[in-house]
């Protein structure tokens, strides 16, 4: 038992080898490119500021993203200025408004910290949600081609053209704050896609392309005997609690998937033709293994990149829909929220400068420290790949 | 008597990487005299190609030559190519030392035709020639038409007067690029075109014009290289550097390419220094052999000298490991080192059967040890005696 | 195959993504009740007048099956007849051709700034690689794409115009002072012929509007540059660092050409071929999305109408927001279409399809 517990470790460390190097490699070119050290500080000095946002900020009202308010007057206030009118937020420790108020009177401090949150959350939630749905449907079109790719790509084309602000407006409005999801619904199609899928593989005897295709008709079988057939029975509804940024982020989430299937389709295009691939077909890889041991470690790459990138984008975004009033409601700990109030004191003057520049500020800081560490893992990623 | 055309001497180049510095070449020397094809043979990795880059100058950052001289005989003069300003070394690109590549057309440009490509070495190293040989068209037009020349004909002649008296004024800099004004470049172009197409034919190219026109990813690997070998030679330079330009072709292709090579060399009298691994190619087309291993030039001799008595333990070793039907298969032991971390001494001692101490702590010098027969091995110390 | 055999290929490939569009877009719609749609056609109680809501459903067909109110409303659109949109209180296809000019106007001239600014500095940093050039050139295009475009723009504001008093906001909507805002709006000496004030001032003979015009666009284009700028250096120095690893660069140093030759005339043109994709896309980008841009410099265009359709003011105007996702669409079939050509153009590769 013990040797082959040794031995197994010692194989693990064999097989980890070249990439402990490669990542031996790339930490020294980050350590020196000035410009992914930037950063990669920055990223680091808001996640700080996110972990410890209970402690540096605690929460007044009950939902800790709702900013608290001290008095309803218009008109901001300076940093500096003392908290009248909140009792608790005295109570817990708060002397003076750090940051300022808004007009409105939410504590400028209180929301930029908690929005440290909410600027994660944005970023991670959309850019990973999009990711996983583009490669998925990217990696499946490329590596099988032919009619199931053009279909694939005149799909993500059609969603590609469509205008993001508008959708994400639109769906803000017409989804309801509580998003009643038909499980039934979803469950009984998987259901159908992965039968029929075994039914081709199994008994059909029919490739893993084909199959995968006769899993999409069952797919489709399934889904339209539920609506139609069963009329959609109400055996099992989850209910979802929507807030008005959540929606947003749905809306830039579909809107935002077709870019990574465009980028990691023509990455998996061109390592398809390399040897290595053919080599692994000659040994008798089956599809999926190729597909995720040689395909994906070798295509994610440029979609890393992409990804960091993107991180800032959905976020200036998202803050360009909260200033419109679409993104997150008011009073939420938003960035881009707390800039809104901003429009209507659109002639600025040296007096309330704060309100607006502080928000901004951040939200640059934000999605600068992301696009440095995405442009410096391109310019560090580029000649390791070439070295290959 | 035939004199050296080009003399590497002690040539050193490091590429400072990430991983460390790499000591690609040490102090690799080199002969070519007029006429004479020299093959440079080595495994892959072992300095052939940057030693040719090298001669050139255009070793890409972070490579960098750190000493050595390449002595090169440029019309009556001796001139050092690495102490020379760029402005000389474009002269002698492309102009009387040429390149030719291994993979044709992954070194070709994809988005310029063939024409483009090939008047471009034409207009830049021998546009003189060309604007006399257009004017002399626009007389025989002329003299053939019998009649007055017109307007726009008589224009197009001076201003091609005009460049061959003064290439490059600004005044015709700005004028080449008005649209209506600069009609007298097409004629030069037509002119050029004509040029091209014939010395495509001199490649033994079966369509020429078709060719002409052609895009590289439109032809096939036989045809690019001879559009690669037609780019180099349009020129007539001294030497023609060829890094193992059918290595990658088909054997059928190979023997075409290299028959071509050879007439087209003793047309036009070049000298080749023929850079491959392969040893049959050498044997076929070489008067002289050099052979480098790891970033030294090791020995280098005559062809017939070098097959019969090879001295370097490597040379032998390459020269027993040529399968041949009958014989065991014989191979070399060890690997050929990382040049980050070269070893002390004779870079091939670790490997060598004949390895002495001196080998592990000094450096062999190369010598000459018999009449032309240069070796850098501590068991050929002696030198000629 | 030559460039116009491709051409024609791709335009065949267009109709049927515009009608997968619109399924899709229309799609979208039916995402609203049909009572939500109904609450649109009434205003207040009067608009009742004695029906009830199911009646209003009735009426415009809401509750009839999808696909019939999809073909309906394909043919309605075919015909030209985009509908009526509540927020601009006109029909939604002369709404679009009122306003895509305006919105034109402050997004056309940025464009050739960004590209051939933008294509010059990402070979000035490619070629001068991890030197203090190249480092600067990437922070400052970083920092600019880092930039929210809202805060930027009140930013220009604050400092050109209430500090410097150098180019002010338009008023009315339109990139004018009052002056010639006035002078528009009175009919009889003023033909609108393109929509663009710029062009439409020399046409009429006022060059004094067209300068005008000018004065009011610079901040809004200055926002829109730097905002947009880093994408096109960005992509063009990577591009050109890769050409510039390729072998065919080897060869154009070996023939002895100059090194500014082998940069512009080999490498550029091989670098410029993502460059073109990204172009293509940043323009129709641009131009169905300057919302912000629209909004805080007080132009009356397509952005902001989109924008209020689309909610900004609580409600929503569906016919609105169909009618510009279809401009959209439009405009980003065409786009990629003009770069696909140009792709061609640049890289005879492309032709074989």
């Amino acid at each position: 038992m013990k040797i082959n517990i040794r031995y197994r470790i010692k194989e693990f460390k064999r097989g980890m080898a070249p990439h402990i190097s490669e990542a031996k490699f790339m930490l020294r070119r980050i350590k020196k490119s000035p410009l992914s050290i930037a950063g990669i500080s920055i990223i680091i000095f808001f996640a700080i500021i996110a972990v410890l946002a209970p402690v540096i900020a605690p929460p007044v009202n009950r939902n800790p993203y709702e900013i608290w308010l001290d008095g309803y007057a218009s008109a901001p206030r300076p940093p500096g200025s003392p908290i009248i009118k909140n009792t608790k937020a005295i109570k817990l420790g708060y002397t003076t408004h750090i940051l300022g108020t808004t007009p409105g009177q939410y504590d400028i401090y209180y929301g930029i910290v908690w929005g440290t949150i909410t600027a994660f959350r944005v970023g991670i939630l959309v850019v990973g949600g999009a990711l996983i749905i583009g490669c998925a449907i990217g990696i499946l079109a490329a590596y099988y081609g032919g009619v199931i790719d053009e279909l694939m790509m005149r799909f993500t084309d059609i969603i590609f053209a469509f205008p993001g602000l508008v959708l994400a407006m639109a769906l803000v409005l017409a989804l309801p704050t509580t998003w009643k999801i038909d499980m039934f619904f979803y469950v009984f199609s998987a259901i159908g896609f992965i039968g029929f899928v075994i039914l081709g593989f199994k008994i059909l005897k029919l490739s893993s392309g084909q199959s995968l295709g006769f899993g999409f008709l069952g797919l489709i079988i399934f889904m339209l005997i539920d609506m139609y057939v069963l009329k959609s029975p109400s055996y099992w509804i989850m209910p979802l609690q929507l807030a008005k940024l959540d929606k947003a982020l749905i809306a830039l989430t579909i809107v935002g998937w077709p870019g990574y299937t465009r980028l990691i389709r023509g990455e998996v295009l061109r390592i398809k033709q390399e040897d290595y691939i053919e080599a692994a077909k000659a040994v008798g890889c089956s599809d999926f293994r190729i597909m995720y041991k040689h395909i994906l470690p070798n295509s994610i790459y440029p979609i890393l990149i992409s990804a960091s990138l993107d991180i800032g984008a959905i976020v200036l975004t998202a803050a360009a829909l909260s200033f419109l009033g679409i993104g997150a409601e008011t009073g939420y700990a938003d960035w881009g929220q707390m800039i809104s109030f901003a429009r209507n004191y659109v002639d600025i003057t040296m007096t309330n400068w704060y309100a607006f520049f502080i928000p901004g500020f951040f939200i640059l800081l934000f999605v600068l420290g992301w696009n440095l560490l995405g442009d410096a893992f391109r310019d560090i990623l580029d000649p390791m790949l070439r070295r290959k | 008597m035939t004199e050296e055309i080009l003399s590497v001497q002690d040539l050193e180049l490091r590429f400072y990487t990430y991983e460390g510095v790499v000591e690609a070449l040490d102090k690799v020397n080199l002969k070519i005299k007029k006429g004479e094809i020299l093959g440079l043979v080595g495994e892959t990795g072992c300095g052939k190609s940057v030693a040719s880059l090298s001669i050139l100058n255009i070793v890409t950052p972070p490579g960098k030559i750190e000493g050595g001289r390449v002595i090169f005989y440029d019309q009556g003069k001796l001139v050092d190519l690495l102490k020379q300003k760029d402005s000389f070394l474009r002269k002698i690109r492309g102009k009387e030392i040429a390149m030719i590549f291994q993979e044709p057309r992954a070194f070709l440009n994809p988005v310029y035709n063939v024409t483009n490509q090939i008047s471009e070495v034409l207009m830049l190293h021998r546009k003189e020639e060309t604007v006399k040989k257009a004017l002399e068209e626009i007389e025989n037009t002329i003299k053939s038409k019998k009649k007055k020349p017109g307007f726009l004909v008589r224009y197009d002649r001076k201003m091609l007067q005009k460049m061959l008296k003064n290439p490059n004024p600004i005044s015709l800099r700005i004028l080449s690029k008005i649209p209506f004004v600069n009609r007298y470049k097409r004629r030069l172009k037509k002119t050029v075109k004509k040029e091209v197409v014939e010395i495509l034919r001199e490649m033994e190219l079966a369509d020429p014009d078709r060719v002409a026109e052609a895009y590289p990813h439109e032809l096939s690997s036989g045809m690019a290289q001879r559009v690669v070998i037609a780019m180099a030679l349009a020129c007539n330079p001294t030497l023609l550097i060829a890094d193992e330009p059918t290595t990658n072709l088909d054997v059928t292709i190979q023997f075409q390419i290299l028959t071509l090579i050879r007439k087209l060399q003793q047309k036009f009298g070049s000298s080749i220094l023929y850079i491959t691994h392969d040893m049959g190619v050498v044997a076929e087309l070489c008067s002289r052999v050099a052979v480098m291993y790891a970033g030294v030039v090791c020995e280098s001799a005559d062809v017939v000298e070098i097959f019969k008595n090879p001295l370097h333990p490597y040379a032998k070793a390459l020269l027993e490991s040529i399968p041949r039907p009958g014989k065991a298969f014989k191979t070399i032991e060890g690997t050929v080192p990382s040049l980050v971390n070269p070893p002390s001494g004779c870079r091939f001692h670790d490997r060598c059967p004949y390895a002495m101490e001196i080998c592990v702590n000094e450096k062999p010098k190369f010598l000459e040890v018999k009449k032309e027969h240069f070796v850098s091995c501590h068991l050929h110390r002696g030198g000629l005696k | 195959m030559g460039l116009a055999t491709f051409i024609i290929r791709r335009l065949l490939w267009v109709v049927p993504t515009m009608l997968g569009v619109s399924i899709l877009i229309f799609a979208v719609t039916m995402m609203f009740s049909p009572y939500q749609r109904a609450m649109l056609y009434i205003h207040n109680i009067q608009d009742l007048r004695g029906k009830n809501i199911d009646d209003i459903v009735a009426t415009y067909g809401f509750n009839r099956p999808a696909y019939e109110q999809y073909l309906d409303w394909l043919g309605r659109v075919l015909r030209g007849d985009l509908g009526y949109s509540e927020t601009s209180r006109d029909l939604v296809l002369s709404t679009i051709l009122t306003r895509l000019p305006r919105t034109a106007e402050v997004v056309l001239p940025s464009i050739p700034i960004i590209v051939v600014v933008g294509i010059f500095l990402g070979v000035l940093s490619a070629t001068h690689r991890d030197t203090i050039i190249d480092h600067i050139t990437r922070v400052v295009a970083i920092f600019g794409w880092s930039l929210p475009t809202f805060w930027l723009a009140i930013m220009l504001l604050a400092i050109f115009s209430d500090t410097l008093g150098w180019f002010t906001p338009g008023t009315g909507g339109l990139p004018l002072g009052s002056e010639a805002n006035e002078f528009v709006k009175i009919g009889g000496s003023w033909h609108t012929y393109t929509g663009m004030f710029t062009i439409d001032g020399l046409l009429n003979g006022q060059p004094w509007i067209t300068i005008d015009a000018l004065k009011h666009l610079v901040l809004p284009t200055m926002t829109l540059t730097i905002v947009s700028i880093a994408l096109i250096i960005r992509i063009m120095r990577s591009s050109m660092l890769e050409t510039l690893g390729k072998n065919y660069i080897i060869t154009a140093k070996a023939k002895g050409l100059k090194n500014s030759v082998v940069i512009n005339k080999h490498a550029r043109r091989n670098a410029l071929i993502p460059v073109a994709t990204v172009s293509g896309l940043l323009v129709a980008g641009l131009l169905t999305g300057v919302v912000i841009t629209e909004t805080i410099f007080d132009i009356d265009g397509l952005g902001r109408w989109a924008a209020r359709a689309a909610g900004t003011g609580g409600a929503i105007d569906l016919p609105g927001i169909l009618g510009f996702a279809l401009f959209t669409c439009v405009v980003y079939v065409t786009a990629n279409l003009i770069v696909d050509a140009l792709y061609a153009y640049l890289d005879p590769r492309i032709r074989l399809g």
